[in-house]
């Protein structure tokens, strides 16, 4: 984006031209000492509407003293080219009502003083235009800013709300196992026990009842065993999930080999914690294929006590040196949003580094 | 006006300047007096004097905003035009007493020679306020005290030199005689002048001396806390 100055730039340095080309008007002409103070008047009247926004009929106060001085130093007309400036630049056309007649009634009317009043009008009236398009497009500017600040915050509340959906929907699955194995194993394998040592009472006191109690208990918990399965069976994910699923993408990805290495306690890694290095090791993959020509890919995950630590490298040629692209930065978010931290590096090919927090199971 | 009072006790703190604003009159009044000239010696030489102490007197609101006291009394319910008028008030009641004490002196000790004392104590305190609305506009532009200080008494000599206090204005080239009329140094030897032989025009120095000051206060008076 090109820094251009602001209108206002341009309004001070028309002020600063006008009343620069007067004080040289002056110098090489008479040199009247009321033009002195003429000017003294209007450069103060000047930086008066610079720091205080006077209101458009002050341009009375500069032609009370064009006027004045007028009457000692005919060139203090010249003065008026300021009043038409500030008249157009104020839009305040009434003004002209006023002023023209009476610069017309009380100076002897010259062509250069016309062709500079009109000029010194046109030049006001283009950087009102100038002014109010450029106030238009910075409001416009500001209401697209705030717009995009209002959909990332939108954005970054989401991915909250998505991990701790994830966690929400971890506890109730949890949940309902326990409420499965209670309700089908547990009752099986109690009834089972209780024969169990049923049978042992009646088997030492020499009971031919036993051996039916025996029965039970075996078909009982044959029956719990069962169920277990069942359980096991029915719970089992249809598709591949956490360490599985992510040896299952390096295992398929095309372009070159991935070098798999698993440290420490995996079990540990909650499912929306696996989501996203899902997601941190399908982009990393993915950038690989489209910008690096990699011969080797590594893909080193590491639990600690406290954090684990997904870092995915390659030893490619990094072609693409812009911005980081919209994929990472989605992907840093949604790490941010679950406590963590992801950074990229591509001195040496490029290397994905996320870490997130590992909370204890308790 | 607890600013204004404030600024009367501050003024008074360090000894050296307490010392220079007796001593520097005192010296001047010490000065034969030349015949060629229309005031004393001593008198003519007083504008320096005066810029020395605008000078003085306006880089102490530069030390506030230095020192982070001006962040301090922004955060306060005072507004920045009553600061700046206390400040002011202060300045010029200190400017006048002094000024008012180099004419009455002046004329004990040199009677007659001084044409209407109370116009030219008017002259004085009018070029006071505009060498002061001067050095406050100039402390506004520059964030180090020290340069500030050494520049602007650089440009108040020059403004001597070009505005005919030291000699006369007509010694010098037409351009540089017209440019010296937007000067305040100018309308106060004008103003001497013109005093010795008609007390009437005394008004128009007076006047472009207070348009003069009313430039530089509306520069000088952008409220810059850091």
């Amino acid at each position: 984006m090109t820094n251009r100055k602001p209108p206002l730039f341009y309004i001070a340095f028309s002020r600063v031209l006008a009343l620069s080309l007067l004080t040289g008007y002056w110098i090489t002409g008479s040199g009247h000492e009321v033009g002195a103070l003429l000017l003294l008047f209007l450069t103060a009247l000047t930086v008066a509407r610079w720091r205080l926004a006077l209101p458009a009929w002050s341009v009375l106060f500069d032609l009370g003293g064009c006027l004045l001085a007028a009457a000692y130093w005919p060139g203090a007309w010249y003065g008026a080219t300021l009043i038409m400036f500030e008249i157009m630049l104020a839009a305040a056309l009434p003004l002209l009502v006023v002023i023209i007649p009476l610069i017309v009634f009380f100076d002897n009317w010259s062509i250069p003083l016309a062709v500079i009043l009109i000029l010194s009008g046109l030049c006001g009236w283009l950087l009102r235009r100038w002014s109010q398009d450029h106030a238009a497009l910075q409001h416009e500017a500001d209401t697209e800013r705030r717009h995009r600040y209002e959909a990332e915050a939108f954005k970054h509340d989401l991915l909250t709300a998505a991990t701790q959906a994830s966690q929400v929907a971890e506890l109730t699955e949890r949940q309902r196992i326990s409420q499965e194995l209670h309700d089908h194993v547990g009752h099986e394998v109690t009834a089972a026990l209780l024969a169990l040592q049923a049978f042992s009472q009646l088997w030492r006191e020499g009971d031919p009842q036993a051996e039916q109690l025996l029965t039970t208990a075996q078909v009982r918990l044959d029956a719990g065993a069962r169920q277990l399965r069942e359980t096991v069976y029915n719970l089992y994910p249809v598709t591949s999930f956490g360490l599985q699923r992510f040896r299952d993408i390096c295992r398929g990805f095309p372009a070159c080999p991935v070098d798999l290495n698993i440290h420490g306690d995996t079990s540990r890694i909650h499912a929306y914690q696996w989501r996203i290095l899902e997601a941190c090791l399908k982009e990393a993959l993915t950038n690989v294929l489209r910008h690096a020509s990699a011969q080797q890919v590594t893909v080193s995950l590491d639990t600690g006590p406290h954090i684990l630590r997904l870092s995915i490298s390659n030893d490619g040629v990094v072609t693409h040196t812009g911005e980081t692209g919209i994929g990472l930065k989605n992907l840093r978010l949604r790490v941010q949003s679950a406590g963590g931290s992801m950074t990229t590096d591509a001195r040496n090919g490029f290397r994905l580094v996320c870490v997130l927090p590992l909370e204890h199971r308790s | 006006m607890t600013i204004f009072r404030f600024t009367l006790l501050r003024s008074r703190r360090r000894t050296t300047d307490l010392l220079l604003f007796v001593a520097l009159p005192v010296g001047l009044l010490l000065l034969p007096a030349t015949d060629t000239s229309i005031l004393p010696l001593g008198l003519q030489l007083f504008i320096f004097v005066i810029f020395y102490f605008s000078a003085r007197m306006a880089h102490l609101l530069m030390d506030d905003r230095q020192s982070g006291l001006l962040t301090r009394i922004a955060a306060a319910p005072i507004t920045q035009l009553g600061y700046l008028v206390q400040h002011l008030l202060a300045f010029m009641l200190l400017l006048l007493a002094q000024a008012a004490v180099m004419v009455a002196v002046s004329v004990w000790l040199h009677g007659p020679r001084i044409p209407s004392p109370p116009l030219v104590l008017l002259l004085y305190s009018g070029f006071a306020l505009s060498t002061l609305s001067f050095s406050l506009a100039w402390c506004s532009l520059f964030r180090n005290r020290e340069a500030s200080f050494l520049i602007l008494f650089n440009v108040f000599f020059l403004m001597a030199i070009v505005g005919g206090m030291l000699w006369p204005i007509a010694l010098l080239p037409l351009t540089l005689q017209r440019v010296a009329m937007l000067l305040p140094t100018y309308w106060l030897s004008e103003g001497l002048s013109q005093l010795a032989t008609d007390t009437v025009s005394v008004w128009l120095p007076l006047c472009a001396m207070i348009l003069f000051a009313a430039l530089c206060l509306l520069i000088g008076s952008r409220w810059r806390v850091h």
